[in-house]
């Protein structure tokens, strides 16, 4: 089982802007676009659904509403990435007033144990970390909880996190230092 | 999206200012990755597929596609995907897994092409085991193990691709081969291509050195990387120069060169130098836009099926990742272009079509 592919380009990696061009006209570039975010797409959205399937499905329903959205995507001002994570954040919102497979921001998510391991010590580290992130996470307010999680989990940069959150790129900097002293004293001395 | 090779890395812009935060900016890493953190499941790339295929070339834009089937046709689907994947994991040995979706590296690897290597090293723990390499006129194809501190599969390749992990391959010379595709699989095997284009002449055997810097994409930096030189025979293939010259829309395209190997077949285009370029390849027997791959049809999609770039000079080379070795006769080449951008790199004009013999 294929889970991660390098470009079929036998050149270096591409930038996201020389994509977004090319994918205009041809699928397989935009194609190369979705698969470089379908990892932390995936993984942002495991921590804001309560199961991998509702995770997995939105993600296809990102990439699809952003084939209908692209040829309407202008890159002035938001990197095509922080556009992706602007439609999962709205689809999101979407799912959590249709049905709940979402988690609120109420809420603190629940944790993913790994259900395919079979290695006992892989569970039982994870559940520590998950209980660890669950106490870490609660003790945020919802913005600076998708702010961690964009950036922790993502990967995203500030300027994308500003982008997806509709902040500046300083105030996501500023929020992030603020939620991360708000956690120092829960991960001091670990 | 931010560097991944290391935490203080990827969070310099965080501790550069405020260092007093590693501590916390380290362990939310920690725990954050192995809560959430995971590779996008099969489904996720089965849709991807599915999207691109259904668009064709554009003209003009993009067109939407049509509704992804409910979650229950998708759940029958991935049922099924899981159940044939299951059966070729009873059925094929890991390391082959890997080239599910890239025919022509899979077509040298089941077919005994690729010469048996095993060989290995460990550093802090961790033990890299050259199991293959395989060489022809097109490509270099090395495929890899890794194990983790106590023997069990390495499967974190999401932390590793973030990081833009890439072995790299050198020649004799010193030469670097430039990489192609890769593919990571779950059991620990890695896959990497590398084009061979350039640097194999007649040889009949080539001394090669791959370098895996594994540990320093986990995070340590100044970390040595894994290092193997050995040698792999050139497999043999057929090389056809056409030199055929095609005028469309006032616009000159000449088919220079043809090279098939068993790891995929490779065109030389002379007279063009830009983007935008869709070929279309028939023969008896096969057709590029009606390709299968495991039960996957990327129709027209390119990607794992056919790649097309300009090298400079004003030529153009185009790749169809599936062995045609068997195929002979009259090939038919059809190149269409796509519409003119505001870059002006994009070409104009076409379509041009070749037919030529391959003995």
């Amino acid at each position: 089982m294929v889970v991660e592919e390098f470009p079929m380009s036998g050149e270096q990696p591409v930038e996201d802007g020389d994509l977004v061009r090319r994918a205009r006209t041809e699928p397989a570039a935009f194609g190369e676009l979705c698969r470089r975010y379908s990892s932390p797409l995936y993984s942002y959205l495991r921590a804001r659904t309560n199961n991998d399937e509702d995770a997995a499905d939105l993600t296809q329903q990102v990439f699809l509403k952003a084939m209908y959205a692209f040829p309407r995507y202008r890159e002035r001002g938001r990197p095509f990435g922080a556009w992706l994570f602007r439609i999962a954040r709205n689809l999101l919102t979407d799912s959590r007033r249709r049905q709940r497979p979402s988690v609120s921001w109420d809420d603190v998510p629940e944790a993913h144990v790994p259900r395919t391991k079979d290695d006992l010590e892989a569970q039982v580290v994870a559940a520590e970390a998950h209980a660890r992130v669950r106490a870490a996470l609660g003790r945020l307010d919802a913005t600076q909880r998708e702010i961690v999680l964009l950036r922790f989990v993502a990967g995203l940069t500030f300027r994308e996190i500003g982008a997806v959150v509709g902040k500046s790129e300083s105030s996501a900097h500023r929020d992030t230092l603020r939620a991360l002293r708000t956690l120092q004293e829960q991960y001091h001395d670990q | 999206m931010t560097n991944r090779s290391s935490p203080t890395a990827r969070y310099a812009d965080i501790l550069n200012d405020s260092p007093e935060l590693e501590t916390v900016v380290h362990a939310l890493d920690r725990d954050l990755t192995v809560a959430y953190t995971a590779d996008a499941p099969l489904s996720v790339e089965t849709a991807i597929g599915r999207l691109v295929a259904e668009q064709r070339p554009s003209r003009r834009r993009l067109l939407p596609p049509t509704p992804f089937p409910s979650r229950l046709v998708l759940a029958c689907a991935l049922v099924a995907t899981i159940v044939l994947a299951a059966a070729v994991y009873l059925v094929v040995p890991v390391a082959e897994r890997a080239f599910y979706t890239d025919a022509g590296s899979e077509n040298v690897l089941t077919n005994g092409l690729a010469t048996q290597l095993g060989l290995s090293q460990t550093q802090d723990g961790y033990t890299v085991t050259l199991q293959k390499a395989y060489a022809d006129l097109n490509r270099v194809v090395v495929d890899y193990t890794i194990q983790r501190p106590g023997g069990e599969p390495f499967n974190d390749f999401a932390r590793l691709a973030r990081g833009r992990f890439q072995s790299t391959l050198t020649d004799a010379s010193g030469a670097v081969l430039p990489p192609m595709a890769g593919a990571y699989v779950q059991g620990g095997a890695v896959l990497n291509n590398f084009d061979d284009s350039a640097t194999r002449g007649t040889l009949a055997t080539i001394s090669l050195r791959l370098s895996i810097p594994l540990l320093e994409a986990l995070g340590q930096s100044g970390a040595s990387p894994f290092v193997f030189r050995f040698d792999v025979p050139v497999q043999p293939g057929r090389i056809v120069n056409p030199n055929l010259a095609v005028i469309a829309g006032g616009r000159t395209l000449i088919l220079q060169r043809v090279v098939v190997t068993p790891s995929e077949t490779r065109i030389y285009l002379a007279g063009l130098n830009g983007t935008g370029l869709f070929p279309h390849l028939t023969v008896d027997g096969y057709d590029s836009n009606h390709v299968s791959i495991h039960g996957w049809s990327p129709t027209e999609g390119g990607g794992s099926i056919w790649s097309i770039r300009p090298i400079g000079g004003g030529r153009v080379v185009c790749d169809f990742f599936q062995s045609l070795m068997a195929e002979h006769g009259t090939w038919t080449l059809t190149i269409t272009a796509g519409p003119a951008t505001a870059d002006g790199k994009r070409v104009t004009g076409g379509p041009w079509v070749f037919r030529f013999s391959v003995p």
